[in-house]
């Protein structure tokens, strides 16, 4: 049977015991019977007195509700926005959403020729690219950035909190701007981006944050105190914001990779990094791609919240030679 | 007139409410105890607690207030334990509901002197989404299935009354600036504070169309009012129940024939101005259940104060303001006075009882001698109209 819409409310506040937030709406047939029906929050923004659809009964643990499927035609493209996407793990990331049809916000405090070259990669894949100027750890930049982002691109479905530096030193010789530093655009600049895209994601019912932590987060890591408890911080950030945000239809997962392919791991003196592979059971470096890969998956997989993956080629389960 | 079975008239003799407050620091039961033994010293010639035979206590929910069995404790507080007593609940209408009870025993002569107390302590609830999860078990069990809060109910009938009408999220907004202005007059409303229609369209929605500011607040208050069937006795002034009605609608908005009606007011509205042979034009002030922006819209209409589809335009030309002809909740209302849900209607009964009483003070009504309460449960599947005069 076909029902019309007649009157429906966006709810923008979760309701228990539910923890989610929906759209509730009068639909009524042909013969003037009226239903009170749910709809998902993804047609936040797109429903209209008027629209057709069917009604499913849908089960849940807190009991069978009605679930009305709109039929809208229009299809949706779906935007991630990738901080410090230009390069390395970042454009890795970028590029894989491309390939799944993507819309790619590349936001970075650089633009040169590496930038062109990402950006003409993900077009290869037939969807738009855009760039936005972003300092993660100004909150007048992060916000400006993702008005851009959603000026052009319409809407943010995915945050991925990848800019990061790092300033190595062993305490005794860390300055306090370089803790500062790796805090500021590592923690800080998640917390900030998170807190921009909120509004958005909200507003189109839902969306996933994803942050790139990292195996030191989780074991530390000599030399690198500011960059280990960045990135261990970003593990509270992402196990609260989790649970903060759920009820919005946003989910949180954070990323742990070991040490990858990149410019930032190449940095470290060879003799180091041998070391550090031996002690390891898949002695390597993880691929960007590799990487870029599993944020695909925890983004589509829906199951997947509050958690931190790492990729690591067995890192974590290692035993200590020293 | 058909109410032959009710010989006595019945009026208010004394009341007495606390602050309404977002947190109180006392425990439900202090409340209830301090506006029991408060109420009895608000009356002009005294009145001793033996003389009161009828105790009827309001309160939505126990999971505001963590308090059940109440009647008994309040016959304690006022140290007599010889009363009867029970507690009602009727949703948010629930201390109207006890309002019309204890009216109806004492005119029809089975009670003497009741003392009504309404109470409700949200605050006892840690989350506001626990709160709105207790609130949804007023909806009807189609819209509860649905998981709808409130907030969403009164949204569809916004939607329909607003595409029907053409009234804008602003005309709301001017409901919710007139009621905060009204509450800074009021020493008793919980917030005292002007806004602006700008505060309103900028608040977060909640459930669209509705902003957070189209809301009443979540509550703490208690209030206790006295009824007599012999009220001479007790003082020279008393403030008299000429019309009162409890009527229902369907619990669920979307089976209603008009979603943009408020049904059972409208036919309560109607039962109390026949019984008390007075129209809308003869009310000198109105406190009625604004516990949504569009409530108090589509209420104009109902009571009779607006011509169906016009009720919006009474807020633009400022006809229901403090200084207009036919002010509309010059307490505050619900939405600034705040809305403890089983203190709410009681409150209301107080509130036109003062100020025909004239001891209003700031928020005084001049020469106010017949006031109108209305008060209802859910998203209106109940509603209790009462029309008091001196």
């Amino acid at each position: 049977m076909v029902w019309k819409v007649r009157v429906f409310s966006e709810l923008y506040t979760a309701v228990e015991p539910y923890k989610s937030t929906y759209i509730v709406a009068v639909v009524e047939n042909e013969n003037g019977e009226r239903r009170v029906v749910r709809v998902s929050s993804r047609y936040f923004g797109r429903l209209k007195p008027g629209v057709e659809g069917e009604i499913r009964e849908e089960w849940t643990v807190f009991g069978t509700v009605p679930v009305f499927i709109p039929r809208l035609e229009e299809k949706l493209r779906k935007v991630v926005l990738v901080t410090g996407g230009s390069r390395g793990i970042g454009a890795a990331i970028a590029l894989e959403f491309a390939k799944h049809g993507f819309d790619v916000v590349v936001a970075d405090v650089v633009q040169d020729a590496e930038t062109e070259k990402t950006l003409e990669a993900l077009r290869s894949f037939n969807v738009n690219a855009y760039f936005v100027y972003m300092d993660v750890s100004k909150s007048e930049s992060v916000h400006k950035g993702v008005e851009e982002a959603v000026k052009q691109a319409g809407r943010i479905d995915v945050l991925v909190n990848n800019a990061g530096v790092t300033r190595d030193a062993y305490l005794e010789r860390m300055r306090e701007e370089d803790w500062d530093t790796v805090l500021n655009i590592n923690l800080k600049g998640a917390f900030l981006c998170s807190k921009a895209v909120l509004p958005v994601m909200k507003r189109i019912g839902g969306g996933v944050i994803v942050n790139i932590s990292s195996i030191v987060g989780i074991l530390g890591n000599i030399g690198q105190v500011n960059y280990a408890a960045s990135k261990a911080g970003m593990i509270g950030l992402t196990k609260t914001l989790a649970k903060e945000l759920a009820p919005y239809g946003i989910r949180v997962v954070a990323i742990a990779p070991g040490f990858a392919k990149t410019r930032m791991a190449l940095a470290v003196p060879q003799g180091i990094l041998q070391e550090y592979m031996r002690r390891i059971p898949i002695p390597r470096l993880v691929e960007p791609e590799e990487i870029a890969k599993l944020v695909y998956h925890v983004v589509e997989n829906e199951a997947i919240n509050g958690i931190v993956i790492p990729i690591d080629l067995g890192t974590t389960i290692s035993s200590p030679i020293a | 007139m058909k109410s032959t079975a009710h010989n006595q008239e019945v009026a208010v003799i004394g009341a007495y409410s606390t602050k309404y407050e977002a947190r109180s620091s006392k425990e439900a039961y202090e409340i209830i105890g301090e506006v029991a033994s408060g109420v009895l010293k608000t009356v002009d010639k005294g009145i001793s607690p033996e003389e009161i035979d009828l105790i009827i206590v309001s309160n939505y929910s126990d999971s505001f207030g963590n308090v059940l069995h109440t009647a008994p404790l309040v016959a304690e507080h006022i140290g007599n334990l010889g009363a009867t007593g029970f507690r009602v609940e009727n949703a948010c209408a629930s201390g109207g509901t006890a309002v019309y009870l204890a009216w109806k025993l004492l005119s029809s002569g089975l009670s003497r002197n009741a003392l009504v107390v309404g109470f409700e302590k949200m605050s006892s609830q840690g989350f506001t989404s626990k709160v709105n999860e207790i609130l949804m078990r007023t909806a009807g069990p189609e819209e509860y299935r649905v998981g709808a809060p409130f907030m969403a109910l009164y949204a569809l009938i916004a939607q329909e009354y607003m595409q029907r009408y053409g009234a804008t999220e602003e005309d709301l907004a001017l409901v919710a600036v007139k009621n905060h202005e009204n509450a800074t007059r009021n020493p008793l409303a919980q917030l005292q504070k002007k806004i602006t229609v700008e505060d309103v369209l900028k608040s977060p929605y909640i459930a669209k169309p509705l902003k957070l500011f189209d809301a009443s607040p979540l509550s703490d208050g208690a209030v206790a009012l006295l009824l007599s069937s012999t009220p001479r006795r007790y003082t020279d002034t008393p403030v008299y129940i000429r019309g009162i009605s409890l009527k229902h609608d369907h619990p669920s908005v979307h089976k209603r024939s008009d979603m943009a009606a408020l049904e059972a007011a409208r036919l309560a509205a109607e039962e109390a101005y026949r019984m008390s042979g007075l129209t809308a034009r003869d009310m000198d002030l109105f406190e009625v259940h604004d516990a949504f922006t569009i409530a108090e819209i589509i209420l104009y209409e109902m009571l009779g104060l607006a011509a169906r589809g016009e009720g919006y335009k009474l807020v633009r030309e400022g006809v229901t303001s403090f200084s207009g002809s036919h002010p509309v909740n010059p307490s505050g209302g619900l939405k600034a006075k705040g809305h403890p849900i089983g203190a709410t209607g009681v409150g209301m009964v107080a509130e036109v009882y003062w100020q025909l009483r004239g001891e209003a003070g700031a928020r005084q009504v001049n020469g106010a001698e017949v006031g109108l309460v209305e008060n209802h449960g859910g998203t209106g599947g109940t509603s209790v109209v009462i029309i008091l005069a001196r």
